[in-house]
């Protein structure tokens, strides 16, 4: 296979100081372990290690590491991953990714989208919204836009198209759908997905993002007491 | 702290720039850092600074400043027709300047091409976040810690001065999705020449030309390297550069490589470019050649 490393996982080069690692699976989703394992990882190159890396992009199932190359070489950094996933090599094994639970506030003065897309699956309210916190979410991927976590994936009875223009403005806090994945906008942008309810929650503490690939986020509904008392706006 | 200089004058496009940043797209932020890394790091290497010192990256000109205090400082990069207190300064070169000795970049010129100059100071720029992220705006003033010493002013050898209106092959290193494009596209695309739209920016350059298909029908999101060509359903190849998103889910081609990279970076519509494959290898090898004479040891 090319660019074999390990059983099931491959690393190729993309450019000349880019590798991509994939996880080589035949479902289409990926699923929390994988995310856990790709967090693990990143984790290891940017924290514990110091061998040249530049930047780690996990995302689904694959980590993009770019590297400086006079520092380290490809076969290095294979060696350096081989020894990893050796010691990694049971997808079962527990990262500690942090579980964290995000008040929500789903009312449509917050959410512009939430009784539309409520009538449009056919759901009340109090069903849309047991549907979105009685599960925990991983999160597969932090882009788009500094601290932008994707979350997936959510109950197929809420599988929700994005709109088809972009919205000038959406709120931080935020917290939207689009198709099975769901996530917090960190602060004001564009942006596309259908918005249920917003977070009081700071997704940008101490210039940081909250959410990490393979952390956990378990939403829990809140009123619109408990939403001002956290310092929520309307 | 000492005071170095203020800017009177900013164009919307100045920014201070580095070789990118490190250990920040796990969190979604951009690499960024200079567009033209061969400008970038000449200017440092004339001052005698370290390869990746930060300075101001002036695109499209209209930048002017007044010096608060002497120092040496370096122009490379596109010529946007620069004087110093009203006398022509040519690019590639360091140059000395006095307390209140004023610095004016006007535009740049279709006659000599190059869209960005770098301006480069013989001391540590002492920066608050406003400046590390934002653009300048008239009234900035910057600080150093420690002034430089006066100091013997150098040129780079014109062998290495680009001509930034000479046709542009850029070297395409194979990767990604490549292997799910068709024959024919991979054809197509390195047998046509692209015009660089205008709305080209630091982010990605979008070229308009013959359209390139591919049979990928769904593709995660996944990092997004320096220099990927990705090509979207309109089959027009997008260039993604410093600025861009850490990921994306359209196929991509591979990686344009750091050095074209930079050169097409001064390149503006409605320039064309053409593409030519390379070996991983290859490409690494240049860079590395190229990393090593900057990162080495400054000398004359």
């Amino acid at each position: 296979v090319q660019g074999y490393l390990v059983q099931d996982v491959s690393l190729l080069p993309v450019s000349e100081d880019a590798l991509l690692l994939s996880l080589d699976t035949q479902e289409e989703n990926a699923t929390p372990d994988q995310a856990a394992l790709l967090g693990g990882l990143a984790n290891y190159l940017l924290n514990e290690v110091d061998c040249g890396i530049v930047n780690v992009v996990p995302a689904y199932k694959t980590l993009l590491l770019q590297y400086d190359v006079l520092r380290v070489s490809q076969t290095d950094l294979e060696q350096l991953l081989r020894k990893w996933f050796e010691r990694h090599s049971d997808y079962g094994f527990e990262f500690n990714g942090r579980l964290h639970t995000i008040p929500v506030f789903y009312d449509s003065r917050v959410g512009p989208d939430l009784v539309s897309l409520a009538t449009e699956k056919s759901l009340d309210i109090n069903a849309l919204i047991t549907l979105h916190t009685r599960q925990t979410y991983s999160v597969y991927a932090v882009g788009f836009q500094p601290g932008f976590a994707y979350l997936g994936y959510v109950d197929e009875q809420l599988n929700a198209a994005r709109h088809t223009s972009f919205k000038a403005n959406v709120a931080a806090g935020s917290v939207g759908i689009a198709d099975r994945q769901t996530a917090i906008y960190p602060s004001d942008s564009p942006g596309g997905w259908q918005i249920i309810g917003r977070t009081p929650t700071d997704m940008w503490p101490h210039k940081k993002p909250l959410l990490r690939t393979g952390d956990r986020v378990q939403f829990v509904s809140i009123d619109e007491g408990r939403y001002l008392a956290l310092g929520g706006v309307l | 702290m000492k005071p170095l200089f203020k800017v009177t004058k900013a164009g919307a496009h100045v920014s201070v720039q580095g070789l990118g940043r490190k250990h920040c797209m796990h969190e979604g932020v951009p690499e960024s850092g200079a567009m033209d890394t061969h400008a970038f790091c000449w200017a440092n290497k004339l001052l005698r600074r370290s390869f990746d010192s930060k300075m101001l990256e002036v695109t499209l000109g209209a930048l002017s400043i007044e010096f608060l205090n002497g120092c040496q400082f370096a122009i490379t990069g596109a010529d946007l027709s620069v004087t110093l207190n009203g006398n022509a300064i040519k690019p590639w070169s360091s140059y000395s300047a006095m307390k209140g000795d004023k610095l004016v970049f006007n535009y740049p010129s279709p006659k000599t091409g190059g869209l960005r100059a770098y301006l480069a100071f013989d001391a540590e720029l002492a920066l608050d976040n406003k400046l590390i992220d934002g653009v300048l705006s008239a009234g900035d003033q910057f600080s150093v810690h420690r002034l430089g010493r006066a100091d013997f002013q150098r040129a780079v050898p014109a062998q290495h001065i680009p001509n930034y209106l000479a046709p542009l092959s850029v070297d395409l290193i194979p990767g990604y999705q490549f292997g799910s494009f068709s024959q024919s596209s991979i054809d197509v695309l390195l047998n046509t020449e692209y015009e660089i739209r205008d709305i080209s920016n630091r982010m990605a350059y979008c070229l308009a030309g013959a359209k390139i298909s591919h049979r990928i029908r769904s593709l995660a999101s996944e990092g997004i390297a320096y220099g990927a060509i990705q090509v979207p359903p309109d089959g027009q190849p997008i260039i993604l550069l410093n600025d861009r998103q850490t990921m994306g889910g359209y196929p991509k081609l591979g990686c344009i490589t750091r050095l074209s990279g930079a050169a097409l970076s001064q390149r503006f519509a409605p320039l064309k470019v053409s593409f030519q494959l390379v070996s991983v290898d290859a490409a690494r090898q240049k860079y590395k050649e190229f990393m090593t004479f900057f990162a080495g040891l400054a000398s004359d």
